[in-house]
């Protein structure tokens, strides 16, 4: 019953088995840590709830899309001017004041979205998810790296135990479980890194519980007379759940990614429009 | 002069006595608010949510609404019980209350002095029962069940009604005071449909606050409703809060003995959040 006397084909089993295994017990083991009473944040905050949720990235198209709706800044494409002079002054959040700063001379939303001075304001409010660990805290980001390093350790271990056999066999065929071993730690990294905790992945959670409705039924005529309704509801969904219709340029100024999967014809031609070419080139017909 | 002197005071205690009794105004959770109540939190005290909404779906579901409770205090209103019939209540829907009481963290829970099913039937609202001794035994009997399973005794809400219920032999104010002599229940104020009441049976709806045990009021509902070709007022929760309701608020605000928290109900047809917000607002203006 020793498995390191295994043949390989049964001993691949069982190291799918227990990678499998140790994966589980490592992702519940950072999910009791990490998981708790969900702390009270500023709800209110579509750029701290786009942050937690997607990243300061999102946050910062959230804030586009909010100020062009708020009549402050003019999209043309995905070029973006100050729609008045008087811009910089009707904004008070930081985050909106770089924003607003960024176009005062006109610019691209690609381009936002690498300006080192727009992200650094837009990753201020990650120190705030991070303190109240919806974010993973140092300490919490220690322990992930120490949890990794076990797991790795204990695959390697296992792995480098059964191929130090398998030569002292005589026997070559060690290919398969190095692919196994490499592709378990990749595993691991994945399990026990993700962006979230498991609190900051409930209250994401929670917040589209809270406003499914408002998304099934997110009607233009709402969501236009108030444009903090609709920066909440990109904030807690993504931009995607602005309804086309009414927000068109929300698609034009940041289009989503176009797909690889084979549901490229379809999808791309009825939603993508321009933004869409490229990508779906590549599907032939 | 002494007069003016005596005014001076009266407002000046007046004022000690509101400092002391803070109360709080709020608003009725629909998702189809959602945003806009989040995004307004500031100016929002406390939310109700319908506990039916809540009752079934995964505990996911139930999470959500702790989240939401740890923004802002959280009031379970229920509409399904059928309290106020001499049919008991089902224990089954007071035990899943009272898992969601505890799962969701709620400050309180409320139902209506209504029946909402008879001999197996759904009706489909809520509906008046008949106002006699009979029906106060019944209904403080279904609460005392309720107390016993859920821990905690519901807040009962007066209903709105187009018709004198059939088998009645008390005034309204004299039933509900009678339920709650019997139970200890709270009234849960609702000033639209003590409004309604007094324009459809026609009687004076201050008199009949002035009938009301003050002591066990804590919690006050305004809404808007329409009037009826015939002359009737409808409670549908479509509207805005009607100038009487508010008039009536000022005169709740000045017999209250506890902090009241006020909960504006809006159902459909719903404004802008400014428009709900600046009801809101007119509600506090109302109690100070």
């Amino acid at each position: 019953m020793n498995p390191f006397d295994w043949a390989g084909p049964q001993f691949l089993l069982f190291y799918l088995a227990f990678g499998i295994g140790l994966l589980s017990v490592l992702g519940r083991r950072r999910h009791g840590r990490e998981d708790g009473e969900i702390p009270r944040i500023d709800v209110s905050d579509p750029y701290l709830i786009a942050t937690l949720r997607e990243g300061p990235e999102e946050a910062l198209k959230v804030a586009v899309v909010q100020l062009v709706h708020r009549g402050l800044l003019a999209a043309d494409g995905t070029k973006v001017t100050l729609a008045n002079s008087n811009a910089r002054w009707a904004v008070s959040h930081p985050l909106e004041k770089a924003v607003v700063s960024f176009f005062e001379r006109g610019g691209e939303t690609k381009d936002l979205l690498k300006d080192a001075p727009t992200l650094a304001a837009a990753k201020a409010s990650e120190g705030e998810l991070t303190r109240v660990e919806l974010l993973p805290s140092r300490e919490m980001r220690d322990q992930r790296v120490r949890d990794a390093m076990s797991g790795c350790l204990i695959l390697g271990g296992v792995a480098a135990t059964k191929i130090g056999i398998a030569l002292a066999r005589g026997r070559r065929n060690i290919g398969f479980l190095i692919v196994l071993w490499l592709l378990f730690s990749v595993g691991v990294w994945v399990v026990t890194h993700p962006r979230l905790t498991s609190r900051g992945k409930a209250l994401v959670k929670d917040l589209q519980t809270l406003f499914g409705r408002l998304k099934e039924d997110a009607t233009g005529a709402r969501l236009k007379a108030s444009a903090t309704e609709l920066a909440l509801l990109c904030a807690v969904f993504g931009l995607a759940a602005a309804p086309a219709a009414e927000f068109a340029f929300v698609q034009t100024l940041f289009p989503r990614p176009a797909s690889t999967t084979s549901g490229c014809g379809s999808s791309c031609g009825s939603s993508c429009g321009g933004g869409c070419g490229g990508g779906c080139g590549g599907c032939g017909s | 002069m002494r007069f003016q002197l005596w005014r001076r005071v009266r407002r000046r205690m007046r004022g000690v006595r509101l400092m002391r009794l803070a109360h709080r105004v709020g608003i009725g959770w629909r998702e189809e608010l959602a945003a806009g109540i989040v995004a307004s939190l500031d100016k929002i005290d406390v939310l109700e949510v319908i506990a039916e909404e809540w009752l079934k779906g995964p505990d996911s579901r139930v999470r959500a609404l702790r989240t939401l409770g740890r923004q802002r205090p959280v009031l379970l209103h229920g509409t399904g019980m059928g309290m106020a019939a001499t049919a008991g209540v089902e224990r089954e829907r007071l035990e899943r209350m009272a898992r969601l009481m505890e799962k969701s963290g709620a400050e309180s829970w409320s139902e209506h002095f209504a029946f909402v099913r008879a001999g197996g039937v759904e009706i489909g609202h809520l509906a008046a029962p008949p106002r006699n001794t009979s029906t106060v035994e019944a209904t403080a009997e279904n609460l005392e069940l309720a107390r016993r399973v859920t821990g905690r005794m519901a807040m009962m809400e007066n209903i709105s009604t187009l018709i004198d219920p059939p088998g009645s032999s008390m005034e309204e104010a004299c039933w509900i005071a009678g339920v709650q002599r019997e139970s200890g229940a709270e009234l849960l104020l609702d000033l639209h449909n003590v409004h309604a009441n007094a324009v459809n049976f026609g009687y004076d709806a201050a008199e009949f606050l002035g009938k009301l045990d003050w002591d066990l009021i804590s919690t006050v509902h305004i809404a808007g409703g329409r009037m009826l070709p015939e002359g009737r007022v409808l409670d549908d929760h479509l509207h805005d809060v009607p100038v009487p309701v508010y008039e009536l608020l000022r005169e709740a605000g000045r017999r209250a003995v506890k902090p009241l928290t006020v909960i504006l109900e809006r159902d459909g047809n719903y404004p802008r959040m400014e428009e709900l917000l600046e009801q809101i607002e007119q509600a506090r203006r109302a109690l100070t």
